[in-house]
This record gives structure tokens, sequence and C-alpha cells, in this order.
């Protein structure tokens, strides 16, 4: 059985911390563009929640690029990305809840039947400037 | 059972409970070295080539929850502004603009609750304890076994006896006092915005020594076993009417202007994650202490 190498994806974010309300912008690639097997790439920018409790997730952003609709083969790579951000949930560090915003790439490939998949984060934080 | 029968006919006791489930873990071991690959490749393969949690999450409008359970109810305020800030809920107020809500259980049903957990442990327990003491008179001596077994359940029955006796004693001061309304001029508050406050009442017993605190508690939902429970804590507290430094009195009505802190989080709301913020009135009547708490939502500034 031919193994085909785990895909190398990066992600770069302008900076660590981005306004709310204001723009996310970044680039990821993914090293050598997508396996030839790959059932699907995706990209969103989104916020989940750790702690105590069970892990909620929102989504501000999502793209899906895939071979079937033909979306795969012209999705540039790199894919630098601007997105707008909304102005709430802040990036937030409690107790029991804390909040993190990040970008996040998943890729699936693979043949039928042995379908595997890299995920990729890349965390920033929604805070606007000054906040204590 | 064949195995079992046989050690049993044979007079091999110590055999029959080998004999009777050695087949079984046999069967379990092999069934799982045999399927239990498959069953997990399929299990992996199936939980792939579902959607992923943030697909899933986008068709949603937005918002979902763990791996592998179903997404929440799109909220009404997905297109609004602030999502995941949900209005705590005003009515009209009579004085200023905006009526608060007392949140938690009111003091007459949290007494209720009290009474009837202490009535049903106790009662299960008392029958216990008269068959100790009746143990004891029959033979003479302490059954101290029996004694030092029933005394953690006793602590805790007398613990609740006492819980509710201070909710009785809760309860008993929120008659006295009658409904306390807390009405502000500006809803959702806004950090670093001055809020007028009004707090009246309509019971007779004045309450005295009134102070106003803003209160964060953060909630966490979670799934212990087969149950989900919630735990929650408070993180912050800020004072925003000092009984001392009120130049009108400390008792009530009481109108005051206060400060909103700044850098404060706002009011977050997940289906498992929140974060709440409520205005804390504490008092003193009789010589009681009194607190209600009324839900408010901070907004990001």
């Amino acid at each position: 059985v031919i193994r085909v190498e785990e895909p190398d994806i990066r992600i770069e974010l302008a900076t660590e911390a981005f306004a709310p309300s204001g723009e996310l912008a970044g680039v990821f690639v993914i090293a050598g563009g997508p396996p030839p097997d790959a059932r699907s790439v995706e990209f969103s920018v989104m916020w989940r929640t750790s702690g105590k409790g069970t892990e909620d997730i929102g989504v501000a952003h999502y793209q899906a690029w895939k071979p079937g609709d033909g979306t795969l083969a012209s999705m540039p790579n790199p894919n630098t990305f601007t997105v707008t951000l909304p102005n709430t949930p802040w990036s937030y560090d409690g107790t029991l809840v804390k909040i993190h915003w990040l970008a996040r790439v998943r890729v699936r490939y693979g043949p039928e039947g042995d379908t595997r998949e890299v995920v990729q984060d890349a965390e920033f934080a929604l805070t606007p400037s000054g906040r204590v | 059972m064949g195995l079992a029968f046989w050690a049993a006919v044979t007079g091999n006791v110590v055999l029959v409970p080998v004999g009777f489930f050695a087949p079984i873990l046999v069967y379990g071991i092999g069934s799982a070295i045999v399927f239990g690959p498959r069953i997990v490749r399929h299990m992996r393969e199936a939980s792939r080539n579902a959607p992923s949690p943030e697909s899933v999450a986008a068709v949603a409008h937005g918002e979902g929850v763990e791996l592998g359970t179903k997404v929440a109810a799109p909220w009404e305020d997905v297109a609004e502004v602030n999502p995941t800030v949900h209005d705590a809920g005003t009515t009209p107020g009579k004085v200023l603009a905006y009526r608060l809500a007392q949140v938690g259980m009111t003091p007459g049903c949290r007494f209720g609750c009290a009474v009837a957990v202490a009535i049903f442990w106790n009662a299960i327990l008392s029958s216990f304890v008269i068959d100790a003491f009746n143990k004891w008179n029959r033979a003479g001596q302490i059954p101290w076994l029996d004694m030092l077994f029933l005394t953690p359940f006793v602590l805790v029955g007398l613990l609740m006896i006492g819980t509710a006796f201070f909710f009785g004693v809760r309860w008993f001061v929120s008659t006295l006092t009658g409904q306390v309304a807390v009405e502000v001029s500006a809803h959702p508050m806004l950090p670093g915005d001055v809020v007028r406050i009004h707090i009246a009442q309509t019971g007779t017993f004045r309450l005295v020594r009134v102070a106003v605190l803003l209160v964060c508690t953060e909630e966490a939902t979670y799934i212990a076993g087969t149950s989900k429970s919630t735990a929650k804590k408070e993180v912050a507290k800020h004072p925003l009417v000092d009984p001392g430094a009120n130049p009108d009195g400390d008792g009530l009505p009481l109108t005051t202007d206060s400060t909103i802190p700044t850098g404060l989080m706002h009011s977050f709301d997940a289906p498992n994650n929140k974060i709440k913020w409520v205005l804390r009135v504490t008092a003193r009547v009789m010589g009681f202490s009194f607190s209600n708490d009324y839900g408010v939502t901070v907004n990001p500034r």
C-alpha cells in the first residue's frame, strides 16, 4: 500500500490581535498543492470555547473547495484572504469559560474507505485595543 | 452454562463461576479482536465523511456545538451587531426607562425545595437511626459499627435542616421587604457610561444599608456520565452603589447615578457556555441580610 504523505498546511496571519468588526488578513498555503486524491479543502474563521463546559463553536466565515464541483482545481495556492470579523464574541480567558478565535484549514483526502484528514489552526485574538 | 453445570455436578464449586463466565469472556474478547478494528475503522470513516463541524455551524447561521452532537437552533439575533450577546430582557419601568427582571429562584421556592429535600432525606434516615437505637436498647451496648456508619448521613441530614432553616429566614425576610424593583435609565449597559439606578420596595419593613454590585458569573454546562451539569463561578464584582457614600441616606427608595467600569467583558450566551452579568442589591432589614440579583446585559464598547 502506497501511503501519501500528509499535506503540510501553513497559515500566516497579518497580526496576532484584531479589533472587533475589523478585517482579518492572512494567507494559507498547502505545500505542493492539495493532494491528488483530495476530497475537500475547507477554510473557516471561527470561535470556539474551551474550559469546563462542552465546546461551543461559531463560524464567522466558511469556504470549501471540492473536486466534484470543480472549485478545487481553481483554488489559489497560496490563498490570501481578508475576512470581516464580527463585533463579538471577544477573546476571553476566564476560569470556567475561555473563548478562542482561530483561522482553520481542514483538508480531507485519500481513497474511498480510507479517508484521512489534516486540520491546521492559527489562533488570534479578537479584542478591542486598550481592554484590560 | 454447560461447563458451570458440569463443575457443580462434579463438586468443583470453585470452578462454577469460572465455568459460567469464562465462555462469555472468551466470546467477548474474540469478538473484540475480530470485529473491533473493523468497527473502529468504520466509525472513523463515517466521521471523516460526515460534514465538518465548521460547515455544519456555517449552515446553522454561524453557531454550532461540540463535534458529534446536534447543532443548536439558529439564534434569532444572528444578523445583529453583536452575535452571542443576548438581551437579558427588561420591561418598561415606572420611574426610569427599564425595569430589570429578578433572576434565580424566588425565596419561597428555595425554602420549599430545601424543606422537601430535608424531609425526604431525614425520613429515610430516621428508620436506620431508630433501628440502631432499638439495637442499643435490646443489647444494652452501643452498636459502634452502626453508629459510625450512620454518622456522616446524620451530619448531611442536619446540614439539610440547617439549609432549610437558612432559606426559611431568607423567605421570611422577603415577605417583610415585599417586592424590590430595580430600574435603570439605559439597557443594555455600556462600559464607561453613566447609568441612573432607581430601587424601590413595596413592603413595610424598610431596607437599609443598600448596596449595588455589578457581578459577573461564568456558567459552563458539561455532560457528567448520563446527566448534564452546570458549573457557576463569580469572577468579578464591581461596587456601583456604596451605602456609606450615598448623600441621600442608605435606605429606599434610592436613585443614584453610577459609572459602569471600563474594560468589562461583554455578556456572552452560547448553548453550553455563558458569561452573565447581574445587578446585585444587598441590604439589611431588621438585622437580617437581604440579597437579590437582577439580570443585565453588558454590551461591548
